[in-house]
């Protein structure tokens, strides 16, 4: 596991309590690889026949596989571990936090905008899917505020959600957003964006590498949660990176038509709504210049797994509150990107090797090749593909 | 909102939504809290143990100061995950039979 990069505005800890974090890491790792590993075998030569015997049939779909999962006692331990660790992450980092406080609120508000810009609208409403329930389970979620100029989630979220991978995704924990921008320069070398546009970026770990693979380019990046993007800004500004943050929500972006060469998310969707996703799409069109690209990586569609792997999308919707999760992966993203008003002929859709975690010829065959994801592609960077889709417009 | 400068900052502990509960009685829920959190202390008395061992072999003599300003560098770390993987392996173990046929 790499160290992750300490920034100035990052909040560690303490000895022991940097040690604890790192422990709770491994101990998520342990849960997910050792203890998960035990699931499927659980699943084939106990819960399966069991139902079987009782219903006269398998079962049909993710959801009967989870309710049978979680009559067995295997099911029952390993949930009950994945939730209490899930909450171990978060409770971790809060004390380092809290002793930070108010001091780091005090010092982000200093931050000059050197290198990018911040721009807050308080008109902007923290939508339902939001608000409704703390996301991964991050008490006060993405958007609570506390005190004026608080930053308190984005530094919970930062140090938080390094813990919870594992610091699977390099010291600045972007793995996945470098991999995307990596993969546009290969497969495209000819797209040279002039103007990019990052939706649902929190505290700006997915824009700074499209700043780095980008650098003539301008970087604009939107989130509806103020505590994330003062945080991100002030995270920008300490790497030096020039980044525009602004307060928007991207059911309805501010920006005018046309004004886009390059549109991206980084595992967003699923956090939205059945509603929202659509209107975000529409949005993405809106916003680009013709020939612009409109690229989102996110989870694998349920169609593409099999039930087993469905089953985890299952838990994790029901458990680590992701509610839209599972309907997101129901979805055909080539069907709701051409109801957006993309053209059919315009879409692509591909997994993409994680760059860290791949050797260079397989990325390479994969620019080369692109191919949807496998059936072993379901569990979050279990295979170290990323299942990714967009369109020209 | 807005809070004094000079109060103490605490954050809420729990998240909202459901909380879940996975066995009949909650208090094995409760239970599996108690003993994660648990496991989480001993490996971090473990990796003190271990700063205090590292000063005193590179230094001889050493102060509390010393043991807080630690930091591991990435090899010490990599020692360090290698022990609490070994730790967790040996501690949370599931009942073989639970994975066969019955």
């Amino acid at each position: 596991m790499p160290l992750q990069h300490e920034h100035e505005f990052l909040v560690t800890g303490s000895h022991d309590e940097m040690n604890r974090q790192h422990y709770v890491s491994r101990l998520r790792m342990h849960i997910l690889n050792q203890i998960g590993a035990g699931m499927r075998g659980v699943y084939e030569n106990r819960v399966k026949p069991k139902f079987k015997q009782t219903n006269g049939r398998v079962p049909k779909n993710e959801h009967e596989i989870r309710k049978a999962m979680l009559a067995d006692s295997y099911g029952k331990t390993w949930s009950t571990m994945m939730v209490n660790c899930q909450d171990m992450v978060w409770e971790s980092v809060r004390p380092a936090i809290e002793r930070a406080q108010p001091g780091l609120n005090e010092k982000v508000s200093r931050v000059k905008a050197t290198h990018g810009s911040i721009v807050l609208n308080s008109d902007v409403k923290v939508p339902r899917y939001l608000a409704g329930a703390d996301i991964h389970r991050m008490p006060g979620n993405y958007h609570t505020e506390r005190a004026t100029d608080d930053v308190t989630q984005g530094a919970l979220y930062d140090r938080g959600r390094f813990v919870y991978n594992g610091g699977a995704a390099g010291p600045f924990a972007d793995g996945i957003p470098r991999t995307m921008a990596a993969y546009i320069k290969a497969r495209w070398p000819d797209f040279k964006p002039k103007k990019i546009l990052e939706l649902g970026c929190t505290i700006g770990t997915s824009t700074v590498p499209f700043v780095d693979a980008f650098p003539d380019a301008e970087v604009h990046a939107i989130d509806v949660s103020a505590p994330s993007l003062r945080y991100g800004h002030a995270r920008a500004e300490a790497l030096g990176k020039p980044i525009h943050f602004h307060q928007m929500d991207a059911e309805a972006l501010d920006f005018e038509d046309q004004s886009f060469d390059l549109v991206y998310s980084c595992i967003i969707f699923h956090e939205t709504s059945r509603k929202a996703y659509p209107k975000i799409l529409e949005e993405c069109k809106r916003i680009l210049k013709p020939g612009g690209q409109m690229i989102h990586t996110e989870l694998t569609p349920v169609a593409n797994m099999d039930d087993f792997d469905a089953f985890y999308i299952d838990w994790d919707a029901y458990y680590n509150n992701e509610p839209f999760y599972q309907t997101y992966t129901s979805l055909d993203p080539e069907e709701w990107v051409t109801k957006a008003g993309f053209e059919p002929s315009k879409f692509f859709q591909a997994s993409i090797p994680d760059l860290d975690r791949s050797p260079p010829d397989v990325f390479a065959g994969a620019v080369r090749n692109p191919t949807v994801a496998d059936r072993k592609a379901a569990r979050v960077g279990e295979s170290a593909k990323w299942y990714t889709y967009g369109a020209w417009k | 909102m807005t809070q004094n400068a000079e109060s103490k900052v605490t954050l809420p502990r729990d998240a909202k939504g459901k909380r879940s509960v996975f066995f009949d009685d909650p208090a094995i829920d409760q239970i599996m809290t108690f003993i994660l959190e648990l496991s989480a202390e001993v490996s971090v008395v473990y990796d003190r143990m271990d700063t205090v061992e590292r000063l005193l072999d590179e230094k001889g003599t050493i102060s509390r100061d010393d043991i807080e300003a630690y930091r591991p560098n990435e090899g010490v770390e990599a020692a360090r995950n290698g022990r609490r993987e070994a730790y967790l392996k040996r501690v949370f173990r599931m009942h073989q039979e639970s994975g066969q046929k019955e």
